[in-house]
């Protein structure tokens, strides 16, 4: 997924295998890219080709955090409550 | 305000502050800009409290070692700015390792698997939990947290980035995370104090932040930004690096310093390097860029200018040529799109000193 794009023109990609971080010039990537958005990146000998943007799988992990950050939220507010 | 005076190499403070065994003196406060490559983390440490803003690199392992050097147990305020891998990197090592207290997130959800990681990590805690918001206060012992940004949750992830401002006595810093250009205007059309002796540069140093309207609202004395050596980022930026020459203010990295240290009493303040050497700073006058009348300009230069800068040789060059139709330079680590040139090569193609990028003063 595009963890950022740096100074407008570095996207850093992190990888969901949680070991590689590859660096691609915002150019190369397919329209509509942008922070937080999961892609399905086609690599060759460990080098950026290409890649799809994976709508369903962003949606899906912004429906989790969406719900854990209201846990968060819903946890402090009972906790201040019960103060 | 108090006289305030630059140490730049502070034996004396370093044996009262502790490089070795930390007994603090009362009411000091020291604030150690880590380094942890090209990424960032702070650890505000005085009488009573303890604060960790942002928490490195998620490909590194350094922020708890760092931690535990200086003798942290409890964190009191673990502040995350935004959870770019780069910031909020070893949030979870922090949270399993240290009781932390309270956590502050701006509330921007970023659909990524390491902020995801992260607040199952706080779910899994104790830590209370805050969303904080421009013009909020916090005390922690005698130090006062003002919250800057962010007024809202904005679609734009460093729109949202938590910027506070921690005064301590007559001494105040600010801490700007990532925080940009469009961020630093919307803050300051809110007539906000920014004044404070000692900045956090925004964004490693990123042409992105530090505007001039904002470098002469906060007036500081001293710039301090953190970034890796070497970094294909380029930062700090020649931008950034002429405004802040521009201003007259001393500009120092963690990328030639390692981790830099500031102590006060709440009246005077020094910044020194915690090796003891003295301490580097970045600047334009220290020879670090090159004579435009000498050098070679890679946006402008021709074919055979650039063949003068090393291991450009003619398909290079032509390459380079090609590159800036699409997608000119910004600065010479932007040789990184021209094939073969890697990390090693263009640090070699700056200690030549012949190529520079026209700096563009984007705000002016």
């Amino acid at each position: 997924m595009i963890d950022r794009i740096v100074d407008e023109r570095t996207a850093v990609l992190l990888f969901e295998d949680r070991e590689r971080e590859l660096h691609v010039p915002v150019v190369l990537l397919p329209p509509g890219s942008g922070e937080g958005q999961w892609l399905r990146v086609r690599l060759e000998g460990g080098d950026y080709v290409d890649a799809d943007l994976d709508h369903e799988k962003t949606q899906d992990v912004k429906a989790r955090i969406s719900k854990k950050r209201k846990l968060l939220l819903e946890r402090m507010a009972r906790r201040n409550r019960d103060q | 305000m108090g006289k305030k005076w630059l140490s730049m190499c502070l034996v004396v403070l370093l044996l009262v502050s502790g490089a070795t065994g930390t007994v603090f003196a009362r009411d000091d406060l020291y604030v150690y800009y880590l380094d942890v490559g090209q990424a960032e983390a702070t650890l505000l440490k005085g009488p009573g409290f303890t604060i960790l803003i942002d928490a490195g690199d998620s490909g590194r392992n350094d922020v708890v070692e760092h931690l535990e050097k200086w003798h942290v147990e409890t964190i009191d305020l673990f502040i995350v700015t935004h959870p770019h891998a780069d910031h909020i990197g070893q949030g979870r090592a922090v949270l399993e390792t240290f009781e932390v207290a309270e956590v502050w997130l701006s509330g921007y959800e970023h659909a990524t698997w390491l902020f995801e990681d992260f607040l199952d990590a706080l779910l899994e805690s104790e830590a209370r939990y805050h969303e904080p918001r421009r013009g909020e206060h916090f005390n922690f012992g005698e130090l006062n947290l003002e919250v800057l940004n962010p007024s809202t949750i904005t679609t734009n992830l460093h729109g949202s980035n938590v910027v506070v401002r921690a005064t301590y006595g007559d001494v105040t810093f600010l801490f700007t995370g990532d925080a940009e250009r469009r961020t630093e205007r919307d803050m300051l059309a809110d007539n906000l104090v920014f004044e404070a002796e000692i900045l956090s540069l925004g964004h490693h140093g990123s042409r992105t932040s530090s505007s001039m309207d904002f470098l002469l609202a906060v007036r500081p004395e001293v710039a301090i930004f953190s970034a890796g050596q070497p970094n294909s980022f380029g930062h700090p930026h020649e931008e950034v690096i002429n405004r802040l020459a521009i201003v007259e203010v001393p500009m120092y990295g963690t990328d030639r310093n390692g981790t830099i240290i500031v102590w006060t009493d709440g009246t005077d303040y020094s910044v020194y390097s915690e090796s003891g050497a003295e301490l580097v700073e970045v600047g334009v006058q220290n020879g670090e860029y090159p004579d435009p009348e000498q050098g070679v300009e890679l946006n402008s230069a021709g074919l055979e200018d650039l063949q003068r800068i090393l291991h450009i040789g003619p398909a290079r060059a032509a390459s380079i040529m090609e590159l800036r139709e699409t997608l000119p330079l910004r600065s010479v680590d932007d040789l990184k799109w021209v094939p073969g040139l890697d990390t090693q090569r263009i640090e070699e193609i700056k200690q030549q000193g012949l190529a520079y990028v026209k700096g563009v003063m984007e705000d002016q």
